[in-house]
């Protein structure tokens, strides 16, 4: 706005009394995961860190272990989901987790996926190495 | 010390998904510098308080995770004494012809029992920025971002646990300073060459040739600290810390580069000589070894690899 008041020199009846800025910013969705609750994300976060924040709100119930959270950039797989219903734009994964036949039928990293519609997603922890607890 | 034979980690080599975001963080957030990019796109870096061409290789790739890890013996003979005992051992030796990458001699490589690739070498150009040698001052550049000193270690993750720490002590001479046993069997070796707390070390694995993290050395406590403030600042996924390792002492915090593999960045550790005995850690107090505030291993500390 302080742009357009300098270029244009208004007279004080064009200046708004509030400035509604309607750049296209984040956008909020909600990522449903399947059987077990919802998470609201914007379109600028990565999936997984919008699940993690729903599963400490308490968000994320029934749960077979903790939200497997592993790497966070795609590379180690933990964290492997299907979009069952949605859009999204990708960030690099690594191809040791997530083929392109798997990628074709939706399988995903969650924290390598960015929302740009609303999500259903159904979990599908690899199998990795010896796994949980012990 | 009569520090013969290996001397030292000499580099590392990393997969990458993404090498503009790799190099930034690598560079701008760890503080290291690039020396050069090779015809064949491998990138290489290095800290400004190492004389050596290079400490890090990345390298783009479809999958992250670890290509190789290169140690420095004293002398070129050297190269052919390791030969003859690591093909000894039963490993097939394969030769790397000197400039295969940039600045460094001639290397001799093979497949460890964990699945991974080592290299010895002989031979490293200098390369700058690199620290004064005659009326030094204490650095010559500004240190930058996390203030990286060196890379100082990495931990692998593979099968065959108890054939590769006897491999490193009776073909390579290295010593080990700390190991985890649990009741059904040995989990992990933290081996070195010469004087630090570790230079590698292994945990058992399933799967062969993982890489669980690369780590950079800090001089003081107050730097992991300045690094934990870049990693909020820059957003960067953190694993676990600052906290410290019962195990070395070392002072740390686990985070990830831009393609998910584990970095660390750490300060201290204790001084390891030759004639001290292995530190041992068993079921009950290995949480405390692995994170000594936590006192508990995180989740991801077994599971997550690349």
């Amino acid at each position: 706005m302080a742009d357009d008041a300098e270029a244009a020199a208004p007279t004080r009846s064009d200046i708004p009394a509030v400035a509604v800025v309607s750049a296209p910013g984040p956008r909020r969705v909600t990522i449903t995961v399947e059987g077990h609750g919802v998470a609201s994300a914007t379109t600028e976060e990565r999936v997984l860190v919008a699940l993690e924040r729903a599963q400490g709100f308490g968000r994320l119930t029934g749960l077979p272990c903790k939200l497997p959270v592993g790497c966070r950039r795609g590379g180690c797989g933990i964290c492997r989901a299907r979009v069952l219903e949605g859009d999204y734009r990708l960030s690099p994964m690594s191809r040791e987790h997530v083929s392109a036949e798997d990628q074709a039928a939706g399988i995903v990293l969650s924290c390598a996926i960015y929302a740009l519609s609303d999500l259903t997603l159904k979990l599908e922890t690899a199998r990795v190495g010896k796994a949980k607890g012990r | 010390m009569a520090h013969t034979g290996v001397l030292r980690p000499g580099f590392i080599q990393l997969r990458v998904l993404d090498m503009p975001a790799a190099i930034e963080h690598y560079t701008k957030r760890i503080g290291l510098h690039q020396v050069t990019e090779g015809a064949d796109g491998r990138v290489y870096l290095k800290a400004a308080d190492e004389f050596d061409h290079h400490s890090v290789v990345l390298r783009r790739a479809d999958t992250a995770g670890f290509d190789l890890m290169a140690f420095k013996v004293r002398e070129d003979a050297d190269l052919d004494r390791f030969e003859k005992r690591v093909a000894d051992y039963g490993y097939p030796v394969d030769h790397v012809a000197a400039g295969e990458q940039p600045g460094i001699g001639r290397r001799i490589g093979w497949t460890l029992a964990s699945g991974h690739r080592i290299e010895l070498y002989a031979q490293a150009d200098q390369s700058d920025p690199r620290p004064a040698s005659h009326n030094p001052d204490v650095w010559v550049l500004e240190p930058h971002g996390m203030r990286a000193r060196r890379f100082d270690h990495a931990l692998l993750y593979g099968p065959h646990i108890e054939e590769t720490l006897d491999f490193f002590e009776k073909a390579l001479d290295f010593r080990c300073t700390e190991r985890v046993d649990l009741p059904d069997g040995l989990l992990a070796i933290w081996l070195t060459a010469g004087m630090k707390a570790h230079d590698i070390a292994f945990v058992k694995h399933p799967e062969p040739g993982k890489f669980h993290h690369a780590a950079f050395e800090l001089e003081t406590w107050m730097d992991v600290g300045n690094a934990a403030d870049i990693m909020t600042r820059y957003d960067i996924s953190v694993d676990i810390g600052p906290t410290r390792h019962g195990i070395t002492r070392g002072q740390t915090i686990y985070f990830f580069d831009p393609s998910g593999n584990r970095n660390e960045v750490f300060s201290g550790g204790y001084t390891y000589y030759p004639d001290n005995p292995t530190r041992t850690w068993d079921e009950t107090q290995v949480g405390k070894g692995i994170f000594y505030y936590e006192r508990a291993m995180n989740d991801a500390f077994l599971s997550v690899v690349t």
